[in-house]
């Protein structure tokens, strides 16, 4: 198979390190963002939008299946698209607000969002991933070591995030790009462990991006896998998409 | 870019050393199996036995598990449910300790010392610093088994660890270790000698440099067990273990035993310690142990000081004393006087008996956790009612076996608990009451009869066998009874009992003669001599137990342990001794043979754990020693393939523990399965080399594996974590050097069952534990050389005509990948409206072969799955192929529906958004046109507020929810729902007419637009509708969940 660009300049990287072991969680962080097209370009990104499909469950109940579209903004908005039985959820944050419409027992209003949700989409609207900048970003990372997981061998980095989440990030020890991450999250005051296979990485304007992602939630198989199809950067995307609408009283009525 | 050091190499190494007749040598390791994953089926419906337990007080409880050889677990909801947190790690504990400093900091001791025949092993302390998340292993690897830990509440880096050590043999890492830096050293601060070890240790909670030690001299030999002895004794120290003093003083002169310590935590002067002595007894000292008093000896305090050496006073009261033993008593006055806690000294009620560990709250006294042999209890009153802990799956096999039903059902014995039937799926998952008891006592072997599989041959301790009715329940005693002139028969504490594969009611049994009968158990034929050493020596079993004598069978020996009929040969029986000895007939019993004499190295003595002759030839077989019992937990397995005349070794490099049995594949010959005290192993070149399976399967005793003949199944019966299943074993046959050379390749998979639909499951509860199903879906199964991390990988699926139907993201790891394809459809399109309609996913598709493509990058690889009926489906292939056809008529039928309701709503809003650039008669007719659409999508669909709860329903509802019926039930649908398809049919089409109807003058509107400047009306057209379609049939249970997947993952 043909080798993305960026992913030759990571090795490259590699090489010019020395030996893998020796490396530094700063050198790490450099081939990663090397092998994913660059910190320079990363930071140049302006908005993206994302569309793909979501299976879950597994078995039988992997017939589950709604597309999705996910659209950033820089620096914090987000917003979040998904079709059930032709009804289309949202979820979105604006910077400060994070709402959702979810129509699918019957209410088509808006909602503000529920603290710890907003708190993962504000963190999910930095879509370039922790690494980049993450010193400016207020997080820290720490290599706790290399480990085989599940047969691959890689780097073993430890985030600590701004807001104290924490997050495990697996790197490929020869690609240096992440293939697993373990994140442990809060949830309706509960912790929750999510475990995420990454692959099927793709170069989209020479930067590259993972177009698969098998989750599961507190261990075992995954229960869901997002499968994205397609990924446009530098979309036109007018701050009023990621606003919580207005109550309906207040829309005009419709024609008599 | 490099090849990876570790990366799969096929080495062709026929060398001298390692040869191996007819297979290369593979290289493998534990990822070579890639995704593949066994699934735990429990059962915790009887749990097992549990070693320690300790506690955090607090709301709610923190409740950490040891378990005698399941691992620990631990429960942050005050016993709700429980999670295993160590299963990296070895299986047999010994003692847990919070530290009570800090509640995320636990010690935990590996090595069980409730020191009965079947205890596993344990390998050093460990400690975690976050709650279990993670376990650093802080040395003392070598003294096998700890009793206790305790930690400094004044310095978390001070701890002392009572190592008991070794069982089997002697050893000098035993006493009290002491760590003043964590654990990063340790210093023996009170040793006796080789063979006297730390059975109990207790600490002042005021003083923690007061410290009470019991020292006891134990050994266990494979027949004999001896508890006591001259370096047995209880010390004390009052300097944190520098200088240690024997205490004596009104305790019993001469040889002691077991001993065990308590101090009671409200007033500390006060101790107390029962002693295994000539008369064993409960003594209680009121002046820090300088003086004793004899206070009881009532049963439970003196029964079987090995197995039963627990006392715990009441945090809050000196003088209540609880005696966990085969009972639980306790005494109000200081020791004086015991009483049942159960309303009878003995109780068979709530709580199984046997009884090793118990916590009682400090904050709340009334509260108490026990651990007995069958699970953990908890009580909070007192100890006078108790609630069974259900989410424990601790069940400790000895032996597993299965029927050939669909699904099939396991069968197998435990320790303490009985032997029972369960299936291996079953609708919701496997739950406790799926499971069924067969059998009391010790179970160990369990048969279904395979002519009748209502008849169930069991067993419990010592050769009690009887024959089962399932249907009934009732039980007949077939054992075969000593004979006139006879010796008297022999049998182990785990009595072989061995079906023929070849003849169906045939039986055998194991005395120190070979037993046969052909009527069911009902007569018995003995067809060899004794085929012992018949050791007088190793007869000692009336004696066994030291101090106090324990002859309970379990240490009966030179008897038979295993029985092997070739399923080739019927004439060819194997048979192996627990003295050392592998027999052979090769005529049916009339001649014997001992093959034992040509192993290789094999140290005379060694027990014989199984014999199995092979699937494949009738002179090969295999054997597996188990010389652990004195003291060599090597890994021992042989081959012969001349009748025993000759053996090899192939315990090949990758496997750890000593040997419970190994089975080769009934397919293919080169793969080998191993059960060791350390897992599951597998070779894939006749035992060259191994490696473990470590995929959901924590590092466990497994004692018995059998390999299902039309599932396909490998069925794992783990000592410690009940029963696991290894799904279809088809793609792990396949695994040969030439795929694992390649850079991907496709891998086999059985035939995949479309299980019925039906099957009620109700509302579960956490606090039980229910067994995973097996995917309902069609597996399809790839090697990859490496992980996949660049480009696609996926895979699509293709009809007969070469339609694709679906496109499902692939595994992505190195060794075995497994994607499951749910054998449906995509969900129904669905127009939208205000709820979610009981259809959610796409109808199956017919039986039969399916081709898809592995495609990864630019590769692309061709494979089949073949779909098949459930073999219970009790529906005619027209009836199936009918009901296939209506629901998709119905799933089109919502397709034309949604097309249909989505080109109302586009008019609908292209009409309205004209109206409102228009003025006068046009506004109104372009207005009216967008109202009587409006009209017509509000019979199409429930639209607007309302919900789930409205009661409301139009078209998409009702015939979602018909489509939902049909899809529901495999066999032909009714004659009324078909009637109501048919209706819903044609009043689609009369939707369709209403609206061509009303959009009948759009040319003349769109020439009117024009005039105005404004853009015509554009209907939807079927194409752009179906592109818009395409990849975007949705549909989901809950579209919080998803979304909150959705930001967690992206």
């Amino acid at each position: 198979m043909r080798m993305p660009k960026a992913v030759m300049l990571g090795c490259g990287l590699m090489l010019l390190a020395g030996s893998a072991g020796a490396m530094t969680v700063d050198e790490i962080i450099a081939a990663n963002l090397e092998a994913k097209g660059g910190a320079a370009a990363w930071r140049e990104l302006a908005s993206a939008r994302m569309t793909g499909v979501m299976r879950m469950g597994g078995g039988a109940a992997g017939a589950l299946e709604m597309p999705f579209t996910v659209e950033f903004k820089q620096p914090d908005k987000v917003r979040l698209e998904f079709t059930m039985q032709g009804m289309t959820g949202v979820q979105a944050f604006d910077g400060t607000t994070g709402w959702a419409i979810m129509p699918f027992l019957g209410k088509t209003e808006a909602e503000e969002m529920a603290e710890d949700q907003v708190k993962q989409l504000k963190n999910q609207a930095d879509f370039k991933g922790v690494l980049l900048d993450h010193q400016a970003k207020g997080h820290t990372v720490e290599l706790v070591g290399t480990e085989e997981v599940d047969g691959t061998p890689a780097y073993k980095l430890k985030v600590t995030r701004a807001d104290g989440d924490v997050d495990i990030l697996y790197l490929d020890e020869e690609y240096f790009v992440e293939f697993k991450t373990e994140l442990t999250r809060e949830v309706q005051g509960q912790e929750m462990t999510v475990t995420t296979v990454i692959g099927d990485y793709k170069e989209v304007d020479g930067l590259l991006f993972p177009h698969s992602m098998e989750m599961a939630f507190g261990g075992g198989e995954a229960q869901q896998v997002i499968t994205i199809s397609s990924i446009e950067l530098g979309v036109e995307l007018p701050d009023e998409r990621f606003a919580m609408p207005a109550k309906p009283e207040a829309e005009a009525p419709a024609a008599e | 870019m490099t090849t990876r050091k570790n990366a799969l190499l096929v080495v062709a190494l026929i060398g001298a050393g390692f040869g191996i007749a007819g297979a290369a040598e593979v290289e493998i390791d534990s990822a070579t199996f890639g995704g593949l994953r066994a699934r735990s089926i429990g059962p915790a419906v009887m749990s097992g036995r549990i070693s320690a337990i300790d506690a955090v007080a607090g709301d709610p409880l923190t409740i950490w598990v040891g378990a005698a050889s399941g691992g620990v677990w631990k429960s942050e909801n005050a016993g709700t449910t429980f999670e295993p947190v160590f299963d990296d790690h070895a299986q047999s504990i010994g003692a847990i300790r919070v530290d009570p400093s800090n509640p995320d900091t636990v010690w935990v001791g590996t090595g069980e010392t409730w020191v009965r025949n079947s205890v596993s092993i344990g390998d050093g302390v460990y400690r975690t610093t976050d709650g279990g998340d993670t376990w650093q292993h802080l040395g003392l690897e070598a003294t096998e088994r700890i009793a206790k830990i305790e930690v400094d509440p004044e310095d978390p880096d001070t701890v002392y660890v009572c190592a008991t050590g070794r069982l089997w043999s002697a050893s000098p890492e035993r006493g009290v270790y002491k760590t003043t830096d964590g654990g990063a050293t340790w210093e023996l601060i009170l040793s006796i000698d080789e063979d006297t070890g730390c059975a109990d240790l207790d600490m002042d909670p005021q003083e923690p440099h007061i410290l009470y030690a019991a020292m006891w001299q134990f050994r266990r030999e494979p027949d004999f067990f001896t508890s006591g002895g001259p370096g047995s004794g209880l010390y004390r120290t009052t300097d944190g273990g520098a200088s240690w003093t024997e205490l004596g003083n009104g305790l019993p002169e001469g040889d002691k035993g077991r001993i065990a310590v308590a101090v009671a935590p409200s007033r500390p002067a006060v101790v107390y310690a029962t002693v295994e002595a000539a008369e064993t007894a409960l003594y209680r000292s009121d002046d820090l142990g300088a003086s004793w008093v004899r206070t009881d000896d009532s049963s439970n305090i003196q029964m079987r000081p090995f197995y039963f050496s627990e006392l715990v006073v009441d945090p809050t009261d000196h003088r209540r004393v609880y005696k966990p033993g085969l009972t639980l008593t306790v005494s109000t006055d200081g020791g004086e006087s015991f009483s049942g806690l159960f309303g009878a000294s003995f109780s068979m009620g709530a709580v199984h008996p046997d009884h090793h560990a118990l916590w009682v709250n400090p904050d709340n006294p009334h509260q108490l956790i026990l651990g007995t042999d069958g699970g953990v209890s908890i009580s909070e009153d007192r100890a006078t009612t108790w609630r069974f802990v259900r989410s424990l799956p601790v069940a400790q096999f000895y032996h597993v076996s299965h029927d050939l039903e669909w699904p099939y059902n396991v069968y197998g014995g435990l320790q303490d608990n009985g032997s029972w039937k369960g299936p291996s799926r079953s609708p919701g998952g496997i739950s406790g009451g799926d499971w069924r008891v067969v059998g009391d006592g010790d179970g160990f072997w369990a048969f279904a009869d395979p002519a009748d599989p209502s008849t169930v041959y069991v067993e419990y301790q010592g050769g009690q066998l009887s024959r089962f009715d399932v249907t009934t329940g009732e039980s007949k005693s077939i054992k075969p009874f000593t004979r006139e002139g006879e010796e008297e028969l022999r049998f182990n504490w785990n009595t072989p009992i061995h079906l023929s594969p070849t003849r169906p009611g045939t039986l055998y049994y194991g005395s120190q003669v070979l037993h046969r009968s052909t009527d069911r158990g009902d007569s018995w034929t003995t067809i060899s001599p004794d085929l012992t050493t018949d050791d007088p020596a190793r007869q000692r079993q009336a004696s066994s137990g030291g101090l106090t004598v324990d002859n309970t069978t379990a240490e009966n020996n030179a008897t038979i342990y295993a029985i092997g009929e070739s399923p080739l040969d019927p004439q060819v029986v194997w048979v192996g001794t627990d003295d050392g000895l592998v027999q052979v007939t090769r005529d049916g019993g009339a001649t014997w043979r001992r093959a034992s004499d040509a192993i290789p190295g094999l140290a005379p003595g060694s027990w014989v754990s199984s014999v199995t002759p092979s699937p494949h030839a009738a002179a090969t077989a295999f054997v597996t020693i188990d010389d652990h019992r004195r003291g060599d937990m090597a890994p021992y397995i042989f081959r012969t393939d001349d009748h025993g005349e000759s053996w090899r070794s192939i315990a090949g490099p990758g496997i750890d523990g000593y040997v419970w049995t190994v089975k080769q594949d009934p397919v293919n010959p080169d793969l080998l399965f191993a059960g060791t005290e350390l897992g599951l192993y597998l070779s894939l070149d006749g035992g060259g080399r191994w490696a473990r399976f470590t995929e959901n399967l924590p590092k466990v005793a497994v004692h018995d594996l059998a390999i299902h003949p039309t599932e396909h199944d490998l069925i794992i019966a783990t000592h410690g974590r009940g029963i696991y299943i290894l799904d279809d074993l088809t793609a792990i046959r396949a695994l040969t050097p030439e795929i694992m050379a390649a850079k991907a390749a496709l891998l086999p998979s059985r035939p995949s069952p479309q299980v019925l639909s039906g099957g009620l499951s109700w509302f579960g509860s956490d606090d039980e534990f229910v067994g995973a199903n097996p995917d309902e879906a069609a597996s399809i199964n790839y090697w990859l050389a490496r992980r996949h991390l660049f480009g696609d990988l996926k895979i699509e699926i293709y009809d007969a005509d070469g339609d694709l139907l679906t496109t499902l993201p692939g595994k992505k790891r190195r060794g075995i990948n497994r994607v499951g394809w749910p054998m449906r459809l995509k969900p129904p399109t669905m127009p939208p409206a205000n709820a979610l309609v009981m259809a959610f996913v796409g109808p199956r598709v017919p039986e039969g072969s399916y081709t898809y493509r592995l495609i990864r990058g630019d590769e692309v690889l061709e494979g089949t799955v073949e779909l098949v009926a459930d073999p219970r489906n009790p529906h005619p292939r027209e009836d199936r192929l009918a009901q296939q056809t209506t629901a998709l008529e119905a799933y089109e039928l919502l397709g034309e529906l949604t097309f249909l309701a989505d080109g109302v709503t586009e008019l609908r809003d292209q009409a309205r958004d004209r109206a409102a650039k228009l003025d006068g008669r046009d506004r109104e007719r372009l207005a009216g046109l967008g109202d009587d659409l409006e009209a017509v999508h509000g019979t199409l669909v429930v639209a607007g507020e309302g919900g789930l709860m409205s009661g409301r329903g139009e078209l998409r509802e009702k015939l979602g929810a018909l489509y939902g019926e049909i899809t529901g039930y495999d066999g032909r649908p009714s004659e009324s729902q078909i009637e109501r398809l048919a209706g819903f049919t044609a009043e689609i089409e009369a939707k369709r007419a209403e609206v061509a109807g009303l959009t009948a003058g759009l040319e003349e509107l769109n020439r009117m637009l024009a005039k105005r400047g404004l853009a015509p009306l554009a209907p939807l057209s079927r194409e752009a509708w179906q592109a818009r379609q395409e990849g975007a049939a949705g549909t989901a249970d809950e579209g919080g969940r998803v979304a909150w997947g959705l930001l967690l993952g992206l």
